[in-house]
């Protein structure tokens, strides 16, 4: 799997990849490192933290149904969290070696990463172990712990998943924001922005599984998918308005606000995916008999709207010129 | 203790990509994939226009965060200052790639060509053959080692670092305009750093970064 | 069969390196190649202990180990089936023994001898820098006329080497890299890694970087222009008019001359009547000079002060110094004439001139090892850009006014001769130029036959071959007649045309005219040899080929002794094998070691070994005890011993060569700057040329040849080519410059090489000016089409920039691929 597409020479062989499409000029340049299957990985990463956080949150996890006995929102979040971590393994150059990916602790956010994922699904799934149903019985019920963390030690393994949990929404944005190589991208706007995203996606998922299997909606569970998706409208907005002439941000702006990603951000990322569902939210508090229409449509917008976000986020990450004449400064 | 370095005298260049091409027959670098590429740009407007050049490699950063981002510990920092990437150790997660401001360096394909078609750039580089690597490793990155061979055997075998051929990167020995000085940058008296005293401070790549680069340039247009 | 291959110790890199020399360009440079166990060779670095190179070398060289393990390389001897000759026919080659191939070749030579030895075209580059004697005697051996460079003479050196013969007694001049500081580059990539002595050149340049001046006069902004510290774009084939117009502001405006180096070493001073001939000693030979107080008088008559300037009347007639006829004539450029011509703005012009002037420090003087001399650095120096031009001679005999007027020749920082005329006397190194009975330099020029000098203008003779060389007799080739001759049989009275042809190390095809005039050309040859090391151009072309050595692989102790410019020491160094060729060569059981082996073989098989022994023993000035004995026989190895022994001592043998081989020497200071040292004079009125006109117009008229005659004219003029009436929609001219990163033909196949320019300097694009370009609607990237006005059509990638003259579309010289070489000439059609 190469994510952006690699180009081949003359004679046919392919080039491998530098990070600059021409590393001998002097140009502000895209990178070509990470793309699509990233922003996958990013989304489900954050949906995966996200939907375990959020049922607990609102205290659905036991109503909204179950699967061999495990709650239907933790087995979403286990799946979406194992298939991003395939397609993260899957992307790497040398997927058999992946297990390295937990060495440095110290300093990468990817072994941040590597670490939360492997923590949160075998805490939290320890933590739901006990509910497992096997054929008719329950080979674990023994363990001395309430699933839904209503004992000591329940709520420890919960809390322990849910700040892994909390990582793993979050280390993708740190991944980008953390050297300054690329302007965009070095920003706590965009962790943050990551992890509003997760989080309004996620409470979209509970309420589109809530309406499922029809439980009611409160208007408080509106207001709250509303306020996250304000407050990413916040986060988007103050990192475009901010160090807007900063080499290398201000391509990544023009390509965002004026050039070639301009329709799709500021229509879905913005617009459809953002302002609109956190409209539809409070509009959703307000008038009950819309709540369950109104939810699964912000599902669809959120959804891919924070893809969208990703994406994007990626594709306009551009290095600034490695040196800027003395008499262009 | 020791910390190499390399002053480029921007001034002195004359862009004949010696360098360039040097680097690749001696670290038999990945296809196509170049450390050393001299940037040129153009400046001015006709008839008062010219060609800039611009010798680059990887900066071997004091604060690289190539290595802070690498998941694998592939990357490390020696503690002379060469930045140097373990092959075998890569996982291809190119953390590093997007962590560097210099595009330093390059990721091969797993369905790339380790070496130059149809080239003879073969088995062995110019001092023995423990020293370098002859084989890149496809899905791992690999990138600039400040000559690490060189500069290992020329201090096992007593040679002066920076002044026998032998001892001192490719890319600086074959610089016919001799803009390309290596050293120990802690060292007061030695090459580099007196060429910065007489020609210094030395200005570095992307200071916006903050990566603290050890390949420091003087005389930039 | 014993291997004799270069010693793999001994050199300042310890073991596994071998020293030798890097030949991809003329550059020559010494290097230290390293084999590793697998017998590969790996590496190559600069020989430190070579001070032609101190231990450099450029991309080319670094990359240079690449074709040695090419799997196009050619390995046997080739005969072709198909009869058939021409671009993309396949010969269908088939293997011959070399037996075969030589007797065949042997055989056409005798009968070729036989019938008329001129009617052998034996065309190649630079052989004779590399195997110097032995390959002259070949040559003279079989009675050849010589050997033409082709290409090069083409557009190569044409209005550089008799130019420098003339004024300098050497090959060509450059800048002194240690002490010039204004250096004027007009259409020549000096200081940049394209031209001459350019590892010597870049460090010094680049170490006095501020304390000289680099002015590059070029339509484009090339290499070296972007390395000068100023670009002066120039409309191509002017550059005449704006050399004539600096003269005229020196000596008319700014009143800045070498006055006593006019006087004392030039012929400024000599007295011409006005049929502007010199006027001569009443029955004798010398011409005078005019005596302030006892009037005309021999030139050499000591005379203290000799009047430059001035009219005088020597019986009954009016007679000038050729230098007040020079002031005169140079009037007629005025700065604004020469802005109308050359685009160069008119203030540029004067200021240009005043630069010049000021830098050149007349009067002072700099003290070198001891000794005073005059001190002058400013210098300019030129060289394709103003050879690739009709009236190119016209373009040299102007701008060498630039630094003879300085008194700027062969002193510190001026223009330094390259004397490459030296060739064979390493050890002992005359300097002196031998004097014609005006007193004029006269060495005239080496080679003979197909090449020739200036001055003393050569006798007109009826045509010989297609070259027509006899019928110029101050031009240095003549190479390009015979496309000419080739495309109208009977323009000129049909000369011989060559019977066979043998082609070595050039590749004619691509280098010299249009690809389909030359493809012709040699359609027309009826027996074509080449010999090369894989397929390109013009080798496939030939009847058959002979497999050549990589230069990785060659002995060859007879690579020129390059005695690099001012204060460079002599090197003396050659090529040996650093691995052994797989290849099996001409002669049985002898390693093969170097094509020169082929050319003894075929004069062993043609009868002619002992001619070519006698002419060596003559050209090589073997003394007694190394002479070889025509009535033996003598290996390669034995021939390259007995010439090393001959020329550097009886302790340096062919082992010596193989074990170090680098002879290295201090220059005297006469050596570094000969000018002060000796009488003979230069010139800065041409009066050869009228009588050389006389003569010429003598024998067309006897032969019946219409021949243009107007450029033998004693002060030069600039004159439009017939490109410079441009007539749209040809409204462009096409310029063509070479590349640091590449040597022509050398390297186009140099996988190394060519994925670099492919990601870097894309050789296939064509550069044109913004203006230009939107005029046309082109952007960067688009292919567009070019038109010749000989109707040639060729598409290319534009590269929009401020870096071309918006007259100009510039093509880099990839290497000898692509039309570049024929867009170039054409568009500035060339004549020697
Ligand atoms: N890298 C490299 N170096 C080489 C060689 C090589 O192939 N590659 N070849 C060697 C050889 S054989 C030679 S002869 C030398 C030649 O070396 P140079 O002659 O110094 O280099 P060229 O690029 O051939 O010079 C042509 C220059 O003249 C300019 N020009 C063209 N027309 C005009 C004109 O009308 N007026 C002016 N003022 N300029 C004009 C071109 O733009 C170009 O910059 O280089 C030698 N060195
Ligand atoms: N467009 C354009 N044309 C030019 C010039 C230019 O600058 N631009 N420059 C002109 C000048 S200055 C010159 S001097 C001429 C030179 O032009 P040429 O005399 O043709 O010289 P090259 O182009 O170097 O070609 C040398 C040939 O030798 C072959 N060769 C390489 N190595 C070996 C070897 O070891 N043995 C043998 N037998 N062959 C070998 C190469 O493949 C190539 O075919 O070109 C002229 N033509
Ligand atoms: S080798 Fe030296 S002069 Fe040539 S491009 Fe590299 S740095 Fe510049
Ligand atoms: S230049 Fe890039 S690769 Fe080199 S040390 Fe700095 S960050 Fe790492
Ligand atoms: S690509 Fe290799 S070296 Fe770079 S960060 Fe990933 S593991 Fe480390
Ligand atoms: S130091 Fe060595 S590896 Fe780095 S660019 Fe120079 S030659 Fe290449
Ligand atoms: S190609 Fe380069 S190294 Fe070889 S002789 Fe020419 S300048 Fe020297
Ligand atoms: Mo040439």
């Amino acid at each position: 799997m190469t994510s952006p597409s690699l180009a081949s020479d003359h004679t046919g062989a392919p080039l491998p990849r530098n990070v600059f499409m021409d590393q001998f000029s002097l140009e502000p340049r895209t990178q070509r490192v990470w793309d699509l299957n990233h922003a996958v990985w990013f989304t489900l990463m954050g949906l995966g933290g996200g939907v375990f956080l959020v049922g607990r949150f609102l205290n659905l996890t036991e109503d909204l149904g179950h699967w061999i006995g495990i709650p239907t929102i933790d087995m979403i979040s286990f799946a979406a969290i194992a298939v991003g971590g395939m397609i993260l393994v899957a992307d790497l150059g040398r997927p058999l070696q992946f297990w390295r990916a937990f060495a440095n602790v110290r300093t990468s956010w990817i072994s941040w990463g590597a670490w939360s994922d492997l923590i949160f699904l075998t805490v939290a799934g320890l933590l739901v172990l006990p509910a497992l149903r096997f054929g008719g019985s329950r080979p674990f019920s023994g363990l001395g712990w309430d699933p839904d963390g209503s004992n000591g030690a329940g709520l420890t393994l919960e809390i322990i998943a849910g700040i892994a949990a909390m990582v793993v929404m979050t280390y993708a944005g740190a991944v980008l924001a953390r050297p300054r190589s690329i302007p965009y991208w070095s920003s706590l706007a965009i962790p943050v922005q990551f992890l509003l995203s997760s989080a309004a996606m996620s409470v979209a998922v509970v309420l589109v599984i809530e309406v499922i299997a029809d439980e009611p909606i409160s208007g408080g569970q509106m207001v709250l998918l509303a306020v996250l998706a304000a407050g990413l409208l916040v986060a988007l907005v103050g990192h475009l308005l901010t160090r807007t002439d900063t080499p290398g941000k201000k391509e990544s702006l023009d390509g965002l606000l004026r050039g070639r990603y301009r329709h799709v951000f500021v229509g879905l990322v913005l617009g459809a995916g953002t302002a609109l569902p956190a409209l539809l939210g409070f509009v959703g508090a307000a008038v009950g008999d819309l709540r369950d229409a109104l939810s699964v449509i912000c599902f669809g917008l959120l959804i891919s709207g924070g893809f969208l976000l990703r994406l994007i986020t990626l594709r306009v990450g551009i290095f600034p010129p490695v040196y800027i004449p003395s008499n262009q400064r | 203790m020791t910390r190499w370095g390399m002053v480029i005298d921007a001034e002195r260049c004359v862009g004949c990509q010696a360098c360039t091409v040097a680097c690749k027959t001696e670290n038999q670098s990945p296809h196509d994939a170049w450390y050393a590429p001299v940037i040129e740009w153009e400046a001015g407007v006709y008839p008062d226009a010219t060609l800039n050049y611009l010798p680059t490699l990887c900066n071997h950063c004091e604060d690289a965060p190539c290595v802070t981002a690498c998941p694998s510990g592939a990357i490390k920092r020696r503690d002379d200052g060469i930045v140097i990437a373990d092959e075998d150790v890569c996982i291809g997660s190119r953390a590093c790639m997007a962590a560097c401001p210099y595009g330093a360096i390059n990721f091969l394909e797993n369905s790339g060509t380790a070496s130059m078609p149809g080239s003879s750039v073969a088995s062995q580089p110019s001092v023995p053959e423990r020293y370098a690597r002859q084989q890149h490793v496809p899905g791992a990155i690999s990138k600039c080692t400040y000559c690490a061979h060189r500069i290992d055997y020329g201090i096992e075998n007593g040679l002066e670092v920076g002044v026998h051929p032998l001892a001192t990167p490719a890319c600086v020995v074959t610089c016919p305009a001799e803009c390309r000085i290596f050293g120990d940058l802690d060292n007061p008296d030695s090459n580099v750093s007196r060429y910065l005293e007489a020609k210094g401070p030395g200005e570095v790549l992307r200071p916006d970064a903050k990566t603290s680069p050890n390949t420091k340039y003087v005389g930039l247009p | 069969m014993e291997t004799v291959q270069g010693a793999r110790s001994g050199t300042a890199y310890g073991d596994g390196w071998v020293r030798s020399a890097c030949t991809i360009c003329l550059n020559r440079c010494g290097i230290l190649a390293h084999v590793n166990d697998d017998e590969v060779v790996d590496k190559i670095l600069g020989d430190p202990a070579n001070p032609h190179n101190h231990g450099r070398t450029c991309a080319k060289g670094d990359a240079g180990f690449e074709g040695l393990n090419d799997p196009e390389r050619i390995t046997v001897p080739l005969r072709r089936t198909n009869p058939e000759r021409g671009v993309g026919v396949d010969p269908r080659w088939e293997p011959i023994s070399w037996d075969e191939a030589l007797d065949a070749i042997a055989q056409k030579l005798c009968e070729t001898i036989d019938d008329d030895p001129e009617k052998i075209l034996y065309t190649s580059f630079d052989v004779f820098h590399l195997r110097g004697a032995l390959a002259a005697s070949w040559v003279t051996g079989l009675g050849m006329p010589g050997y033409s460079t082709w290409s090069a003479a083409i557009f190569c050196g044409n209005n550089v080497h008799g130019i420098a013969y003339m004024n300098q007694n050497a090959f060509e001049g450059t800048p002194d890299p240690d002490h010039s500081k204004y250096i004027l580059n007009f259409g020549s990539q000096f200081g940049s890694v394209v031209h001459y002595d350019t590892m010597h050149a870049t460090r010094a340049l680049s170490e006095r970087r501020s304390d000289v001046k680099m002015v590059s006069i070029d339509p484009v902004c090339s290499s070296a222009a972007a390395v000068a510290d100023e670009w002066v774009p120039i409309r191509p084939g002017t550059d005449a008019a704006l050399i004539l117009g600096m003269v005229d502001q020196l000596i008319n405006e700014l009143d800045i001359y070498d006055a006593e180096f006019l006087k004392n070493f030039t012929n400024a001073a000599y007295l011409v009547g006005s049929d502007g001939r010199y006027i001569r000693e009443p029955g004798g030979h010398k011409p005078l000079v005019w005596d302030q107080h006892n009037g005309a008088q021999p030139f050499d008559a000591g005379t203290a002060d000799a009047a430059l300037t001035g009219v005088y009347e020597v019986d009954g007639v009016e007679a000038k110094p050729g230098f007040q006829v020079l002031k005169d004539h140079v009037r007629s450029y005025s700065p604004d004439y020469v802005e109308s011509i050359t685009t160069v703005a008119a203030e540029k012009v004067r200021r240009l001139a005043r630069e010049f002037g000021e830098a050149s420090c007349i009067g002072q003087t700099i003290e070198i090892d001891g000794v005073e001399l005059p001190y002058r650095p400013a210098t300019a120096i030129w060289y394709r850009g103003l050879s690739a031009h009709k009236h190119s001679m016209l373009n040299g005999l102007s701008i060498i006014l630039l630094p003879t007027l300085m008194g700027a020749l062969d002193v510190p920082g001026g223009l330094l001769g390259d004397p490459w005329g030296l060739i064979g006397k390493v050890k002992d190194r005359t300097y002196t130029a031998t004097a014609s009975p005006e007193g004029l330099i006269s060495q005239g020029f080496i080679g003979g036959g197909r090449v020739g000098g200036l001055y003393p203008p050569r006798k007109a003779r009826a045509p010989r071959t297609t070259e027509m060389f006899e019928l110029m007799p101050c031009a240095p080739y003549g190479t390009v007649f015979s496309l000419l001759n080739s495309e109208q049989p009977d323009l000129f009275g049909t000369p011989p045309f060559p019977s066979m042809m043998i082609n070595f190390q050039s590749n004619m095809m691509k280098t010299s005219g249009p690809p389909e005039i030359v493809e012709r050309f040699i359609k027309r040859i009826p027996f074509v040899v080449s010999i090369s090391r894989r397929f390109e151009e013009t080798t496939e072309m030939a009847d058959i080929v002979l497999p050549d050595l990589h230069y990785l692989e060659r002995l060859t102790p007879f690579v020129f002794q390059h005695l690099s410019s001012g204060d460079g020491r002599h090197s003396v160094y050659g090529a040996k094998p650093v691995v052994s060729s797989k290849i099996e060569g001409p002669v049985p059981g002898e390693p093969y070691v170097d094509a020169m082996q082929i050319y003894l073989e075929l004069a062993r098989r043609s009868g002619t070994l002992p001619d070519v022994y006698e002419a060596f023993n003559t050209i090589a000035k073997m003394k007694d005890e190394y002479r070889l004995d025509p009535s033996e026989q003598y290996s390669y190895f034995e021939i390259c011993d007995r010439w090393l022994k001959n020329t550097f001592g009886s302790d340096k043998g062919l082992q010596w060569h193989l074990s170090d081989g680098l002879w290295t020497d201090d220059k005297t200071v006469e050596e570094k700057y000969p000018r002060p040292f000796f009488e003979a004079r230069a010139q800065v009125y041409f009066e050869f040329m009228l009588r050389a006109r006389d003569d010429l117009e003598r024998k067309v008229e006897e032969l019946g040849i219409a021949w243009e005659t107007d450029d033998y004219q004693p002060v030069p003029d600039w004159k439009p080519g017939p490109a410079f009436e441009r007539t749209a929609p040809h409204d462009l001219f096409v310029v063509n410059m070479k590349v640091p990163n590449h040597a022509l033909s050398h390297t186009h196949k140099n996988p190394i090489l060519s994925t670099l320019s492919n990601r870097h300097n894309d050789l296939k694009s064509v550069w044109i000016n913004p203006q230009t370009a939107a005029g046309r609607g082109i952007s960067s990237g688009d292919r567009v089409e070019i038109e010749t006005s000989q109707g040639r059509r060729q598409t290319a990638t534009a590269r929009v920039t401020q870096l071309v003259h918006p007259e100009v579309l510039a093509t880099q010289a990839a290497a000898g691929a692509g039309p570049k070489a024929v867009t170039a000439t054409r568009s500035t059609s060339t004549r020697s």
